[in-house]
């Protein structure tokens, strides 16, 4: 287990980063999404979009936030935007400290 | 010359590389001023369901129909063919109604059934150009002022002209020819 | 005319750019997810944090609550299979799911071999926490990448974690002389 997890990347997809500078594929961020913040916090960070999981549907009111999460999605550079969208979501969904969880129910570790 | 590329969601960025290599300056669109002094506008593929709710708050939807109606360049590619349409099939999109096409969306099933093929455009000469077909549109029927530039082998239309408003069903954005862009800036400039 | 190309798989990802795709686990939230402007849904029987909660065997949903889902909006359709399990992603793939996730939320079904996604016509997204994870999913064929994050917690903070790692060795690998790169490909 520990030898499937050494790292191994194929040759050429290394050699197009470095001429790129970008991966050749889209890159979104997921696991952990739960405020328009969050959102607009990841795609400044260079994700190209954003999961949200149990963010959504386990919060007070999912229609609204869902919405929320769009228009900071979109409007990510804009702090007022997402000022103005974070108003009146009513409850995010209950939050877990990952240093909390027993490591062997960390879902980050499955796959190599 | 400064063209807009709609920002809101979809392929915003592989449409702004593609006018940089044609050496245009290009003003991500986000917010109604964003869209004043530009030469043209490009709304890119994308979820039109999406692209349009978000052109609605903010007011985006009103200010380029209003653009539209004065003769404003306007190339729309997949979903932002949806967008300009005068009349959509299915789905609950209220298109902005600026060229008289009516569109069908996800005409062709669902990603699966998405393909490539080679497609005769005489407008951009000889060499067949390759269009990219993800989850796409079809348009069922143009109006009297819309000249068609593009046909699936079956008849589909799947590109058109209107004055100068540009729709393809395909993505230009996700090849390496820039016929179909230059094309557009043509159209900006009266050269078309 | 090609189906199931290159670019018409990574092609898609690029459609749903500057967007965000949610969870839902019933028609009802789909419909939802559509209106407030998702550009996807993933179609599940559970959330993450139920999942979380559940414990036991996680595994592909139930193929009825993905069909109603897919009735239920024209936005595109995601579900998940598990790690290695191509067998779900044969069935996901003939129920004309959009994009495959095989995902860590569910329990691994194969502890030595991810899914070599280049022999589906349907698109595959996989998680990753660096460049490496990312790279080597891509090799196996996977046409969009997300970062794993911890599912679940409504916690940022792993996300942030994967996301700047595959960002900093992104910079590292374009500043490496080439005559490192073959070394730097095995290590990473």
């Amino acid at each position: 287990m520990a030898e499937a997890k050494e790292l191994q990347a194929p040759f050429e997809l290394v050699a197009e980063i470095h001429k790129t500078g970008k991966l050749p594929v889209v890159n979104f961020a997921a696991g952990g999404v739960a405020t328009p913040a969050d959102a607009a916090l990841m795609m400044q960070l260079g994700a190209d979009g954003v999961f949200v999981g149990s963010g959504i549907f386990k919060s007070s009111d999912p229609a609204v936030r869902a919405k929320a999460i769009v228009q900071a999605t979109t409007h990510y550079h804009d702090a007022k935007i997402i000022a103005e969208v974070s108003k009146n979501l009513g409850e995010a969904m209950p939050g877990l400290d990952i240093k909390q969880i027993p490591p062997e129910e960390l879902l980050a570790g499955r796959g190599w | 010359m400064k063209i807009g590329v709609l920002a809101l969601q979809g392929a915003f960025a592989e449409h702004i590389a593609v006018l940089k290599r044609l050496n245009v300056d290009v003003v991500p669109v986000r917010l109604p001023h964003q869209l004043e002094e530009l030469d043209g506008l490009i709304i890119p593929g994308g979820e039109s369901t999406t692209i349009t709710k978000l052109m609605v708050n903010y007011n985006l939807a009103h200010k380029i129909s209003e653009l539209a109606k004065k003769n404003f360049p306007i190339f729309g590619t997949c979903a932002g063919m949806i967008v300009i349409a005068s009349g959509v099939a299915n789905g609950k999109i209220e298109p902005i109604g600026a060229m008289a096409i009516k569109v069908k969306r996800n005409a062709f099933g669902r990603q699966v059934d998405s393909f490539e093929t080679e497609l005769a455009i005489p407008a951009l000469g000889k060499k067949p150009f390759v269009g990219v077909f993800i989850r796409a549109p079809l348009i069922e029927s143009v109006g009297k002022e819309v000249k068609v530039l593009a046909k699936l082998p079956d008849g589909t239309i799947v590109a058109a002209r209107q004055d100068k408003l540009l729709v393809c069903a395909f993505h230009p954005e996700l090849t390496d020819d820039l016929r179909f862009h230059q094309y557009f800036l043509d159209i900006i400039s009266g050269k078309r | 005319m090609e189906t199931g190309t290159w670019r018409v798989k990574a092609g898609l990802a690029q459609m749903l750019k500057g967007g965000v795709i949610m969870d839902v686990v019933t028609a009802e939230h789909a419909k939802i997810a559509e209106a407030a402007g998702a550009c996807a849904v993933m179609a599940l029987e559970r959330v993450p944090a139920d999942i979380r909660k559940a414990g036991g065997v996680a595994r592909m949903s139930n193929p009825t609550v993905i069909e109603a889902i897919m009735n239920s909006v024209s936005i595109p359709v995601m579900a998940k299979c598990r790690i290695g399990h191509f067998v779900e992603a044969q069935v996901l793939e003939v129920m004309g799911i959009d994009y495959i996730d095989e995902s860590e939320v569910l329990t691994p079904a194969d502890e030595a071999h991810h899914i070599w996604k280049h022999d589906f016509k349907v698109p595959f997204v996989c998680g990753c926490r660096d460049l490496g994870e990312a790279l080597r999913r891509i090799g196996e064929g996977a046409a969009m990448i997300r970062t794993k994050g911890e599912a679940g917690t409504g916690n940022i903070v792993e996300a942030v974690r994967h996301m700047r790692a595959v960002q900093d060795e992104i910079r590292k690998l374009v500043n490496m002389p080439e005559d490192e790169l073959m070394a730097e490909a095995k290590a990473n």
